[in-house]
């Protein structure tokens, strides 16, 4: 009688705490019955939605001396700052438009005039001084892991970056 | 008198210069104001054709080549879709009707590749996949991007996703 009660006990305090804890947060992933919340992307996914694809398809037009399309990829990267800027105006506290305009400014002024003077050294280096931008705003941020580098191949095998002959 | 005018000169310079100086302070960042209320995001053209179009567009090519149909079925229902959530939310884009510029460009094409994919006929998809993607710059040319130029692809640009068919 002594053991069953013991048994019996153990097994509700075992069973208690695993079915309250299931009942209120079943799933670590969210509730299937809640209302769908707006896309509302931050820092993250905004970086590898607008920035890291324009910086590569940036870098892969310049190295091919597509000037039209860098041209335009550089309004683009330029307007993908905008646009991060003003989803998330400060990020852990520190002020976006600020950080963007100190790491990426002058390198984009720079790429503006080498893309319009269609000049290749210029560019690249100009390009080389962005990146660097991107790598110092990451280690500011804490996020010096996150390392950015002029692409060497292109990562969009559906896109043509050489210029029209 | 003369010594009046020159001080009210003065004056005015300073004034346009104070001027120039508080425009500069409001504006003074190209990227906006740290202090600004945060901006729903809201993406444009250029934005969604990144996110939903070209990776759809070169999976469904890649799973077409690998003659992976059940995968091409997914890709084409997916970038069929992303054309459509496109059109809901940039209806006219420089003043040009996005569906209509679509449906012109890529309803034929995906009409073939749907039978090409359900047919499992992988000539019949490389020549509407071909036809797809002459229409994308179509339309690329017509709005003014024809420097956006958009191929077949030849490789896969996704390391972690297998495109062969399971055996």
């Amino acid at each position: 009688m002594y053991k069953r009660a013991v048994a019996l006990v153990l097994a509700a305090l075992a069973a208690v705490p695993v079915a309250v804890t299931r009942t209120a947060a079943q799933s670590p992933f969210g509730d299937a019955d809640a209302e769908p919340a707006p896309f509302n992307p931050q820092m993250a996914a905004l970086m590898s939605m607008l920035i890291q694809p324009r910086h590569a398809k940036l870098g892969l037009a310049g190295k091919a001396q597509n000037w039209e399309l860098a041209a335009y990829s550089l309004k683009e990267l330029r307007q993908g700052f905008a646009v991060v800027s003003k989803a998330v105006p400060r990020w852990k506290g520190l002020p976006v438009p600020d950080l963007f305009d100190a790491a990426v400014s002058q390198p984009i002024t720079l790429l503006d005039f080498a893309i319009k003077l269609r000049y290749q050294r210029q560019f690249d280096e100009a390009y080389e001084g962005l990146t660097k931008g991107c790598n110092a705003c990451h280690a500011t941020t804490d996020h010096a892991f996150v390392v950015i580098k002029v692409p060497d191949v292109s990562s969009f095998p559906n896109q043509e970056f050489q210029p029209k002959q | 008198m003369r010594r009046r005018a020159a001080a009210l000169v003065a004056l005015a310079a300073l004034a346009a210069v104070t001027t120039m100086f508080s425009a500069r302070a409001v504006a003074q960042n190209p990227f906006g104001d740290a202090d600004a209320e945060p901006a729903p995001f809201n993406p444009q053209m250029a934005a969604l054709m990144s996110m939903l179009i070209q990776p759809r567009h070169a999976k469904l090519g890649l799973a077409g080549k690998a003659e992976n149909w059940p995968l091409a079925g997914y890709m084409f229902k997916e970038l069929r879709q992303g054309l459509v959530v496109i059109s809901r939310a940039v209806p006219r884009w420089k003043g040009l009707p996005v569906p209509d510029l679509f449906d012109a460009a890529m309803s034929q094409p995906l009409a073939t590749l749907d039978f090409a994919i359900k047919a499992g006929e992988p000539r019949q998809f490389a020549e509407s996949y071909a036809r797809l993607t002459a229409g994308c710059n179509a339309c690329h040319g017509t709005t003014d991007h024809p420097f956006v130029v958009i191929k077949v692809p030849e490789e896969s640009a996704f390391p972690n996703q297998d495109f062969q068919p399971k055996r």
